[in-house]
C-alpha cells in the first residue's frame, strides 16, 4: 500500500532524554554537528527537520537561535523542510514574519515555522516579565479547567501573532515587483497591502519589508495537547502535532481535534494531523543492549524519562512496525524525537526508514515544502480565498464551554 | 612595495532600498533571491574585504502616506540572511544593521551570538537607534521611545549585550537598568572573537560618543577628504576621553564608484549612473525632501519651484540628511541662482546633487586617491556602495584592488581562520558596566 505519509525529525540538543548529554556524542554547541545531522536527514528524504527553541535553555545542552540555525542550514541542504520555533509570547510578529520569509528565500521554498505560545517563568524572565506559569510540568499538573483558564490569555496573544504573521506574508502580492521603465516604478503599490492589524495584545500597521516568500504561506506547525491548543491549531496551523497515549487514545484526540476545528469553524484546507513520538532504537543483534537497557542507561545519567509525548522503543523492526500501524490509522505523518540525537537518528535513518519505504511510505514529490506535505497552494488573502479560514475569537472561549 | 602605507579596510554594502540602487539596468538582478546575496558575497570575498554590510529599514518607505514606488523595495530579515551567507562564505565578516529600539537585549544578544558562532567569529552589529512613530507602528510597544532618549536606551542595550556575551554556556545573569530588567541563562558557547564586532552609524554628538565609547567601526557619511579628516579629529578626541586608542576605531565612510579607462570616460559614466538613478519622478521625490512638501505638479525638466521649503510634514522612514528649514532654504536660494545662470533644470540639479560622495576615475586614479585618504587619515577605508545588484562591485574588485595590493596598502589574502575583529586589527573597547539609573 502506498500513501502520503510525512516524516519529521525533531532535534533538541543532544537528545530528548535529559541523559543524552552524557550518553550520546552529538555536540549541540558545534555548528558542524548540526550541518551533518541536517544533511543526513536531507539525503534520507525526511520531510522536515524541526528545531526546538526558547529564550531559556533547553536542558543543559547548547541551543542556537532556531532562525539563525535554520537559515545557516538552508544553503547546505536541498530538499528537507526547515522548521524553526517561534515563541509567540516573547517575540515580535514582524521580525518572525520576515525571518521565516527569508528562510523561504534562502531554502528556496522549504521554510516552515512552529508557533508555540510559551511563557513559562524562565523564558518570560528573559524579556523581563513575571509569569503565573512556573514550568510546563507544574502547569500540566493543574486541573484541566484551571490550566485552560491560565493559558487562555497566552493563546489569545498567540492567535493574534499568527494572524499578523500570515497577513505580513501576504502583504505583498506575488507580482508586486514590476520594474516598469515607462513609469519609473519598481513596484505597483496597489499590490502591496498594509495589514493595519489592531488586536487586544498588540497592533501592527505596515506591510512586510520582505516580499511574499516563494511558498506564499510557509507551513505553520503547532504542537497541541489539550482543548485550547487544539483550537489554537485549528485557527493558526497547517499541521498539528498530537501526543497520543499521554493525552488519551489517538481516536479520542482526533475526535477532540475535530470538535475543536468545528468550534472555531475552520473552513477550507483541513488541518494535517501528525503524531509526535519519542523514539529509542535498540540494536537487534545485541541481546544485552535492548531498549530497556538503553533507557535504563539514560535514566541513570539524566533521571527518569518524563515526556509530554509517548515513547516508541524497540528494535528497528519493532519501531517501523509501530509507525506503519500508526500510518494505517489514516493520520498524515509522524514527527520523531530521538532520545539520543546521534544514535537514534542514525538508526532511524539507516534501519527504520528503509522498512517504512518497504511498507509503502514514499518520498514525497513536489516543487516546494507545501506540496510535499500535501498542502494546497496558498492563495493570497488580500485578493483571494486563503487555504483555510477560522474564527479566531473562539479559540479562548470560556472554560464552561470547553468542558461542555 | 617600497613605500609604507596604512592598511586599507573595505566593507561591501549590499545595495538597498534607495535611489542609489539602479533597478532599471538590464544587468540589475534580484534584490531578494538568495542567489543575488551569494554572488554579492563571492565578489566581496574575492576582493578580500573585511565585511559584508546590510542596512535596515523596518517599514516600507512612504511618500505622502503612500508606499514609495520609485526605488527598490523589499529586503530580507537582516540576521537571517547573514546566517545563510555564513554557510556559503569562509572568511568575510557579516555585519547587520539592527535597531536598539525595536529589539529586546536577550533575544538580540542570542541572535548575534548564534551568527557569531555559526560563522566562526565573523559577526558584527551596526548599532542604530532609529525611533519614530512610523516604524514603531509595526511593533508591540509602538512609538515607545522619545527621540531624545534614543541613545540612552542604545547605551544600555550595548552594555546589556556585552554583559550577556560575557557569560559562559549555562551561566545566568541579570540585567537591571533603566530600560531593561531581565534574567537569562546563556545557551551558546563563546565565539572565537569573544563577542561580535560593533559598528555605529549616527551623526549627532551623542551618536559619536556612543561610537567612541563602544565600537570598532564607524559607518559615516563623511566621504570627502576634508570633512573626513575633521570627523576623524573629532572622534580621536572623543576616543582619548574614553581612554581608547585611536587605531582601535576604524572609520569607513560610504562611497560610490565610477570607473573608466580614462578620466573622461569615468566622468561620463558617473553622469550616466546618476541619470539612471534620478529619473524625472525620482528628481521630484529627491527635491520633495529638500522642500519638505509635495511637489506633485512640478515639471522635472523645468526650473525650480518659486515657493520656499517648509518643515517636513510627513514621515518617510528616511534619515533626514538635508538639515532644518533655514538650511534647506539657503540651499534652494543658491540652486536658484545657479539654475538661472546655467540654465539647469530641476532634474539637472537633482542629478548633480545626488550620489555624492563618489570616487570617479581610472583604476589607478581611484587607487591613488584611496591610498592618499587612508594615509592622511581622512578615513580607514570605505564602505563601498555599488549601484547594481549583485555585481556592482566586481569591477572595483578586479581592477582597483590589485593595484592597492601591489602598492602594499591592502591584504592579498585572508589570514587563515581570522575572525572579523582580527581582520579589522582592532582591540575591542572595554565593556561598559551597566549603571543603574532611575527606571522609566
Ligand atoms: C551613514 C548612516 C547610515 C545609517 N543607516 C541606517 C540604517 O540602515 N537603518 C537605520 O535604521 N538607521 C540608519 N541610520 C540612522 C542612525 O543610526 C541613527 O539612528 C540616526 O541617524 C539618529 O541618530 P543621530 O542623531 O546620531 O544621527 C544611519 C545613519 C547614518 C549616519
Amino acid at each position: 500500500m502506498t500513501s502520503k505519509f510525512s516524516i519529521g525529525l525533531a532535534a533538541k540538543g543532544a537528545g530528548w532524554h535529559a541523559g543524552a548529554d552524557a550518553v550520546g556524542s552529538f555536540a549541540p554547541q558545534d555548528p558542524a554537528a548540526w550541518a551533518k545531522l541536517a544533511q543526513a536527514a536531507d539525503e534520507a528524504g525526511i520531510d522536515v527537520l524541526t528545531i526546538e527553541d526558547s529564550l531559556a535553555p533547553l536542558g543543559t545542552s547548547a541551543s542556537f537561535d532556531s532562525f539563525m540555525l535554520t537559515n545557516w542550514l538552508a544553503p547546505q541542504t536541498t530538499r528537507i523542510g526547515l522548521v524553526p520555533t517561534a515563541t509567540t509570547s516573547l517575540l515580535e510578529p514582524f521580525h518572525t514574519a520576515t525571518a521565516v520569509a527569508t528562510l523561504d528565500y534562502t531554502s528556496e521554498g522549504r521554510a516552515a515555522v512552529r508557533l508555540r505560545t510559551g511563557g513559562f517563568a524562565s523564558e518570560s524572565a528573559a524579556v523581563g516579565r513575571e509569569d503565573t506559569l512556573g514550568n510546563i510540568r507544574e502547569a500540566r499538573a493543574l486541573p484541566t479547567e484551571e490550566f485552560e483558564r491560565l493559558i487562555a490569555d497566552r493563546f489569545g496573544e498567540g492567535v493574534e501573532f499568527a494572524e499578523v504573521v500570515r497577513l505580513l506574508w501576504d502583504s505583498w502580492e506575488d507580482d508586486a515587483e514590476i520594474r516598469d521603465l515607462a513609469t519609473s516604478r519598481f513596484i505597483d503599490r496597489e499590490r502591496i497591502h498594509n495589514p493595519e492589524f489592531t488586536g487586544k495584545h498588540f497592533s501592527v500597521f505596515g506591510a512586510s519589508i520582505t516580499p511574499r516568500p516563494p511558498q506564499g504561506q510557509p507551513p505553520v506547525f503547532s504542537l497541541a495537547h489539550t482543548h485550547t491548543p487544539y483550537r489554537f491549531a485549528a485557527v493558526t496551523a497547517d499541521v498539528v502535532l498530537i501526543t497520543p497515549e499521554t493525552e488519551g487514545t489517538l481516536e479520542e484526540i482526533r475526535a477532540a481535534l475535530a470538535a475543536g476545528a468545528s468550534a472555531v469553524d475552520r473552513q477550507g484546507s483541513p488541518l494535517k494531523v501528525w503524531v509526535d513520538y519519542n523514539i529509542l532504537i535498540a540494536d537487534a543483534d545485541d541481546a544485552d543492549d535492548d531498549a530497556a537497557a538503553r533507557l535504563a542507561e539514560l535514566d541513570a545519567a539524566g533521571g527518569e524519562f518524563v515526556s509530554d509525548a509517548g515513547l516508541i522503543a524497540g528494535t528497528a523492526e519493532q519501531v517501523a512496525t509501530r509507525i506503519l500501524e500508526l500510518r494505517d490509522t489514516g493520520i498524515d505523518g509522524i514527527r520523531v524525537r530521538p532520545l539520543v540525537t546521534d544514535r537514534d537518528t542514525e538508526a532511524f535513518i539507516s534501519e527504520v526508514l528503509p522498512k517504512l519505504r518497504d511498507g509503502g511510505v514514499e518520498v514525497a514529490e513536489g516543487a516546494n515544502l507545501r506540496e510535499r506535505l500535501g498542502l494546497v497552494p496558498a492563495a493570497n488573502r488580500f485578493v483571494a480565498t486563503p487555504p483555510f479560514t477560522a474564527n479566531a475569537a473562539s479559540v479562548t472561549a470560556s472554560t464552561e464551554e470547553i468542558s461542555a | 612595495m617600497s613605500e609604507q602605507h596604512r592598511q586599507i579596510h573595505f566593507a561591501a554594502h549590499f545595495p538597498g532600498v534607495n535611489q542609489q540602487t539602479i533597478w532599471s539596468d538590464p544587468n540589475a538582478g534580484s534584490q531578494i533571491e538568495f542567489e543575488s546575496f551569494r554572488r554579492f558575497a563571492e565578489i566581496a570575498e574575492r576582493g578580500v574585504m573585511d565585511y559584508i554590510f546590510l542596512a535596515e529599514g523596518l517599514r516600507l518607505r512612504e511618500r505622502n502616506g503612500e508606499i514609495l514606488d520609485l526605488d527598490v523595495l523589499g529586503r530580507p530579515n537582516t540576521v537571517s540572511i547573514l546566517s545563510a551567507l555564513a554557510a556559503v562564505t569562509k572568511h568575510i565578516g557579516l555585519v547587520g544593521t539592527l535597531t536598539t529600539t525595536y529589539n529586546e537585549p536577550v533575544d538580540l544578544a542570542r541572535q548575534l551570538r548564534s551568527l557569531d558562532v555559526l560563522s566562526n567569529g565573523r559577526a558584527g552589529w551596526n548599532v542604530v537607534t532609529t525611533t519614530n512613530a512610523f516604524t514603531g507602528a509595526n511593533f508591540r510597544k509602538g512609538d515607545h521611545l522619545p527621540y531624545p532618549e534614543r541613545y540612552l536606551r542604545a547605551q544600555e542595550m550595548i552594555s546589556a549585550l556585552e554583559q550577556l556575551w560575557e557569560t559562559e554556556l549555562g551561566e545566568t545573569t541579570t540585567l537591571d537598568s533603566r530600560y531593561f530588567q531581565a534574567t537569562a541563562t546563556q545557551t551558546l558557547p563563546a565565539s572565537p572573537q569573544g563577542r561580535p564586532v560593533l559598528v555605529q552609524a549616527g551623526a549627532s554628538g551623542e551618536g559619536r560618543d556612543i561610537a567612541a565609547r563602544n565600537v570598532d567601526v564607524v559607518f559615516s557619511m563623511f566621504g570627502e577628504f576634508a570633512e573626513g579628516q575633521k570627523f576623524r579629529t573629532d572622534l580621536d578626541e572623543r576616543l582619548e576621553h574614553f581612554g581608547r586608542n585611536a587605531e582601535d576605531l576604524k572609520i569607513l565612510p560610504a562611497i560610490t564608484l565610477a570607473i573608466g579607462d580614462t578620466e573622461a570616460e569615468a566622468q561620463e559614466r558617473a553622469q550616466a549612473i546618476r541619470h539612471a538613478q534620478v529619473s524625472g519622478p525620482n528628481a521630484i521625490y529627491f527635491m520633495e525632501q529638500i522642500w519638505g512638501r509635495e511637489l506633485g505638479g512640478v515639471d522635472p525638466d523645468g526650473p525650480l519651484p518659486d515657493f520656499d521649503p517648509v518643515p517636513p510634514t510627513h514621515a518617510t522612514g528616511r534619515v533626514p540628511h538635508y538639515g532644518d528649514v533655514e538650511e534647506r532654504t539657503a540651499l534652494v536660494n543658491q540652486w536658484r541662482a545657479e539654475s538661472e545662470a546655467k540654465g539647469l533644470s530641476l532634474r539637472d540639479l537633482a542629478v548633480r546633487e545626488y550620489g555624492r560622495p563618489s570616487l570617479v576615475g581610472t583604476p589607478e586614479q581611484i587607487a591613488d586617491e584611496i591610498i592618499r585618504r587612508v594615509d592622511e587619515r581622512a578615513c580607514d577605508g570605505f564602505t563601498l556602495v555599488g549601484d547594481i545588484v549583485p555585481d556592482g562591485l566586481a569591477e572595483f574588485v578586479d581592477r582597483v584592488v590589485p593595484i592597492l595590493q601591489e602598492r602594499g596598502a591592502y591584504r592579498t589574502e585572508y589570514p587563515e581562520n581570522a575572525t572579523l575583529r582580527e581582520l579589522l586589527g582592532s582591540a575591542a573597547a572595554p565593556s561598559v558596566p551597566l549603571e543603574t539609573p532611575e527606571r522609566v
